[in-house]
């Protein structure tokens, strides 16, 4: 207790998933002196890909043009958080944060107006808003329906290309399957992506994956990999190897833990070092308290359960996820938020958390349980007032949305973290 | 199909534990027989026991009778199928508020039975089961063991067909064509294909366990029946090594029951009007874990994968002309219906998978007897071991095999049952040679793909890319036996899913739906 750190800052961020790395970026860009506590969690998760919308009715299919739905949502779905933000505002949190990541190593690409069309490692073609740019030829590849090689590595299991092909035959026929070595990890039973990643980093291993590759190629002029061509300069892997083999290359995004998802993690560390933002990444908040008209207190702790930190912060920013995360907690009983001890909206009774059928068309309903904030983001107490002046919460812990069925989770954890940060960066002028 | 098939001596209605045993009996007797079942083998309250292989201590304050008859058959299958069988010993705890004269009465009562039981003093008892409650006011040991009820059918099933017996899944039987007194034909229906068709036996078995109403009703019979549902849970580890009884009379929540790396814990008793919907009521669940926690505490904290619950068949003032003498307790029914009006039919149900050979036995000489055949039944003795790869089944001890005799090339497929590829392979290979089909849910019935902790979110991806690769499958039936595999899985899950596995629930969700789009994948998509 006795050699614990005393921190003092303007604003507090717990959790570090897309919601709590998005709003430390977006606090950075204004100065926010910020302390961000939480390590990956989650994040890890991550398929690298930034939806905004993608799904409104399962019916209609979907949507080609996520605004034009956003624009609904905003007219007819009061209770949902993209209600709260104004269409342009999250164009801008978009375009400020892809920048940032632009900058540090990770560059997006997508089209202004419209989602785009990836290919998974399951062969389905998934909406999403804006995807990294070793995925472009992906998008292009399926659209045009190029003649394309697809490589399998011998011993890795998260990707198979024959997979991917089968389910594709019915609209893409010409994929043609090879299967190879990856580069000094032959005759090893399992390989894992990250690794693979982890060594494409050095030349050698790219010129021998390089001549590994040349001679399956039969006059394709794509080329798709399950997504390892690098951790930190995946943009400039890539373009080497198109220059070695004269082709185009892509990556497919793969089941977690996948690269892509470390990437951002990576990006998202080098953007906020050298900021105002402190982070404290092998810490969790245990404890957490205010008294009216005073600072927040919070006491973390390690991984291994010694105390690290007590934080005292004039305003504090809730990103903790959901219950994969642990920023929602359910028992037999119901669904609480632990540290604030906030109100959780949620289904009566446990009964009614899921629909009867796993693929309901209108999902569980527990999906939609969570914390319901003011139209500044501040989460409601019991007689629907903010429970904490300073209090304000963002991403997946917030009700009335299920990212999960509307292809909805990066935008979501970006949009309301920049909206929290906007309105707290207001609230210090 | 083949005629031949369609012309067997006996036609076994239903492939629980029972119809497959009885397919077994008479296969063993070289009679020949069809085996047709609507789902897949243990679709009925075979496959949703608790999976105790009874000593009989259950039944020595209520049915002295069924008690010796679970010792005695207890006993024989530990002999000819020790492989699907562990030798837990069972305990039966009694707690502080319990009624002691029970307590006092149980040893007598075990005595007169022919049940062996041992009393424990607490302080010994608490050191071979730490997780008892600290309120353990009695303890004695039995002779109760876990079986796995899954193997059982298989095997029979299995060394049936190996003797000549045939086997139709998703065939249900819907109508009798009755001519002077006999069945002559069955019209049956393929419940995949909607396609029909008629089998000439010479004798009818309805094993049918809590549908047998239903079935006698085809031929115009009555039974009384009245469902009985009881509700299990599955924990995510194994909690105890014993199996662990209330020392009480029988009532709800009283049995945990150990099996390979889980433990079932159980059970209630709900009256139901009709067979619609057999799931697990949440309040069911509530209670039984609130029941059980008085007796070992760690269930109340206790990681639970899956809840289901199945049907115990009771026949209704089943009087003395009626019900048959074959009846040796009254643990199970076997009614001749020549006595009906119907000469070569017969049905069997209730019982206990502990007694399942006894039952088999009993309605294969029935059998025989109506087929003027005097072979005589030899179960008892013949060990009930085929040659189908089951190394799968047996979950966590694939491990250690692995581990023996692993080699290159060879790898988890699924983690958290440990099963390596090889094992698996076999697997499908013997499913292509035996069976129609070898999909993922063909693979679920004969493992336990997707039974483990992470919900099928890993397993069901890899197998699905083995699958492929060895193209067993093609186009797009992969995503199909993904949403199949999980939409089956998730009626087991649901009404568990909180704490952790609420958590696994988020991902395997944010996987398969966010990620690759299974919820937009049309399951009638031509592939
Ligand atoms: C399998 C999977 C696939 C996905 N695919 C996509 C995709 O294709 N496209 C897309 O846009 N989005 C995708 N996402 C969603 C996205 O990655 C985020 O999960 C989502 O945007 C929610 O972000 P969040 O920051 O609100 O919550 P989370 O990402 O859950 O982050 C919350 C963080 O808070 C931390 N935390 C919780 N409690 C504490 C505490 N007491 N102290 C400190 N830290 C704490 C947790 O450790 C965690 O890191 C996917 C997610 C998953 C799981
Ligand atoms: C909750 C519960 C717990 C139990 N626990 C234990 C225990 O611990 N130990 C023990 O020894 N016993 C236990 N039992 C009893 C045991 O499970 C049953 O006695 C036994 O499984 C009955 O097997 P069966 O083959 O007769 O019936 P079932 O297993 O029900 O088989 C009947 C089959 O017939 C099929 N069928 C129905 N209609 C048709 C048709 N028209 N055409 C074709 N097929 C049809 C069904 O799909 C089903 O597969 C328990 C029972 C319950 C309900």
């Amino acid at each position: 207790m006795e050699n614990k750190t005393h921190l003092k800052t303007d604003l507090v961020i717990i959790g570090a998933g897309m919601a709590g790395l998005a709003g430390a970026v977006f606090a950075a860009n204004r100065g926010i002196n910020t302390i961000l506590v939480g390590g990956a969690g989650a994040f890890e998760y991550a398929s690298g890909l930034l939806d905004l919308w993608g799904l409104t009715h399962p019916d209609n299919g979907y949507c080609k043009d996520p605004w034009q739905d956003l624009a609904q949502i905003q007219a007819s779905r009061h209770f949902h958080p993209f209600s709260k933000i104004c269409p342009s505002t999250i164009e801008t949190a978009f375009g400020e944060l892809t920048d940032v990541l632009g900058q540090n190593g990770l560059a997006y690409a997508g089209l202004p107006r419209e989602n785009s069309q990836i290919i998974t490692a399951f062969g389905t073609a998934k909406p999403t808003f804006r995807y990294p740019v070793t995925m472009a030829h992906n998008v292009t590849a399926f659209r045009d329906k190029n003649p394309t090689l697809l490589l399998d590595f011998n011993g890795l299991r998260e990707f198979r290309a024959r997979f991917v092909q089968q389910v594709l035959s019915s609209t893409w026929q010409n994929i043609r399957i090879a299967a190879i070595d990856f580069p000094q990890m032959s005759g090893r039973s399992e390989l894992v992506t990250p690794l693979m990643a982890q060594a494409m980093e050095t030349e050698q291993v790219q010129d021998k994956f390089a001549a590994a590759v040349r001679p399956q190629l039969k006059g394709e002029q794509f080329i798709g990999v399950p997504a390892i061509l690098g951790i930190n300069t995946a943009d400039k892997i890539r373009k080497r190897l198109e220059g070695l083999l004269g082709v185009n290359l892509f990556e497919i995004p793969t089941s977690p833990i996948s690269v892509p998802g470390i990437r951002l993690k990576e990006s998202f560390k080098k953007a906020l070092e050298d900021t105002c933002v402190t982070r404290l990444p092998d810490q969790r908040v245990l404890l957490a308290s205010q008294n009216p008209g005073k600072d927040f207190v919070l006491e973390t702790h390690t991984h291994s359960g010694i105390r690290a930190a007590r934080i005292q912060a004039g305003t504090c920013l809730l990103a903790t996820g959901r219950f994969l995360s642990k920023g929602l907690i359910s028992d037999r009983k119901g669904i609480t938020e632990p540290l604030f001890n906030l109100r959780v909206d949620q289904p009566t009774d446990r009964e009614h958390w899921h629909a009867a059928s796993y693929f309901d068309p209108k999902g569980h309903a527990v999906n939609l349980a969570g914390i319901t904030t003011d139209e500044r983001f501040r989460p409601l107490g019991r007689k629907n007032l903010p429970a904490h002046e300073k209090l304000y919460a963002a991403g997946s812990i917030l009700a009335g949305q299920d990212w999960m069925r509307t292809r909805s989770g990066a935008g979501l954890s970006i949009a309301t973290a920049f909206s929290a940060i906007e309105q707290i960066a207001l609230g210090r002028t | 199909m083949v005629k031949k098939k369609l012309t067997p001596q006996v036609l076994i209605i239903g492939a629980g534990v029972t119809g497959t045993g009885i397919a077994r009996d008479l296969a063993l007797r070289g009679i020949s027989s069809l085996v047709i079942e609507k789902g897949n083998i243990n679709d009925g309250a075979s496959g949703r026991n608790h999976g105790l292989l009874h000593s009989g201590a259950r039944y020595v304050g209520s049915d002295l009778d069924s008690a010796s008859e679970c010792a005695q058959e207890a006993r024989i299958l530990k002999r000819i199928a020790p492989h699907c069988i562990e030798e837990t010993k069972g305990l039966y705890v009694a707690v502080k508020g319990d009624d002691e004269s029970y307590v006092a009465d149980f040893p007598g009562l075990c005595k007169k039975a022919g049940v062996f039981c041992q009393a424990l003093c607490v302080k010994e008892a608490l050191a071979l089961e730490p997780g008892l409650s600290k309120d353990t006011i009695a303890v004695f040991r039995v002779d109760d063991a876990s079986v796995d009820p899954f193997h059982l059918s298989l095997e029979n099933m299995n060394q049936a067909i190996e003797h000549g017996a045939v086997y139709y899944s998703n065939c249900q039987a819907m109508g009798f064509s009755l001519e002077k007194k006999v069945i002559r034909k069955v019209s049956v229906q393929n419940c995949l294909t909607g396609e029909c068709f008629k089998i000439t036996p010479r004798v009818i078995i309805n094993a049918t366990g809590a549908w047998a109403g239903m079935v006698a009703q085809l031929a115009g019979i009555g039974l009384d029946m009245i469902y009985s549902k009881g509700s299990l849970l599955v924990t995510h580890n194994r909690l105890t090594t014993h199996v662990i009884n209330r020392l009480r009379p029988a009532a709800d929540g009283d049995i945990l029951v150990p099996g390979r790396t889980v433990s079932i814990f159980g059970t209630t008793s709900v009256r139901l009007d009709n067979l619609e919907s057999i799931r697990p009521e949440f309040d069911e669940i509530d209670f039984l874990i609130d029941q059980g926690a008085q007796m070992v505490p760690g269930l109340e904290t206790a990681r639970y994968i899956r809840a289901y619950a199945g049907v115990r068949p009771l026949v209704r003032s089943q009087n003395e002309t009626r019900g048959d003498d074959r009846t040796v307790s009254r643990g199970f029914y076997l009614f001749d219906h020549a006595k009906d009006g119907v000469d070569n039919f017969v049905t069997i149900t209730g019982g206990k998978v502990t007694t399942y050979r006894l039952m088999a036995e009993k309605t294969a000489d029935l059998a025989a007897e109506k087929l003027k055949i005097s072979t005589p039944c030899t179960t008892a003795d013949t060990p009930l071991m085929s040659k189908a790869p089951s190394k799968l089944i047996e979950a966590g001890m694939s491990v250690k095999l692995w581990a023996k005799e692993t080699n290159p090339g060879d790898y988890m497929m699924w983690e958290c049952e440990m099963v390596p590829k090889s094992h698996f392979k076999e697997l499908i290979l013997w499913l292509k040679q035996n069976r129609e089909r070898a999909d993922l849910n063909s693979l679920r019935i004969h493992s336990r793909l997707g039974k483990g902790a992470c919900q099928g979110t890993f397993c069901s991806l890899r197998v699905t890319g083995f699958m492929y690769d060895e193209a067993y499958i093609n186009g797009g039936q992969g995503l199909d036996n993904i949403k199949y595999l999980l939409t089956e899985r998730f009626k087991g899950q649901k009404p568990v899913l909180w704490d952790s596995q609420l958590a696994q629930a988020e991902l395997n969700e944010a996987m398969f739906c966010s990620f690759f789009g299974l919820d937009m994948v049309d399951p009638d998509r031509k592939g």
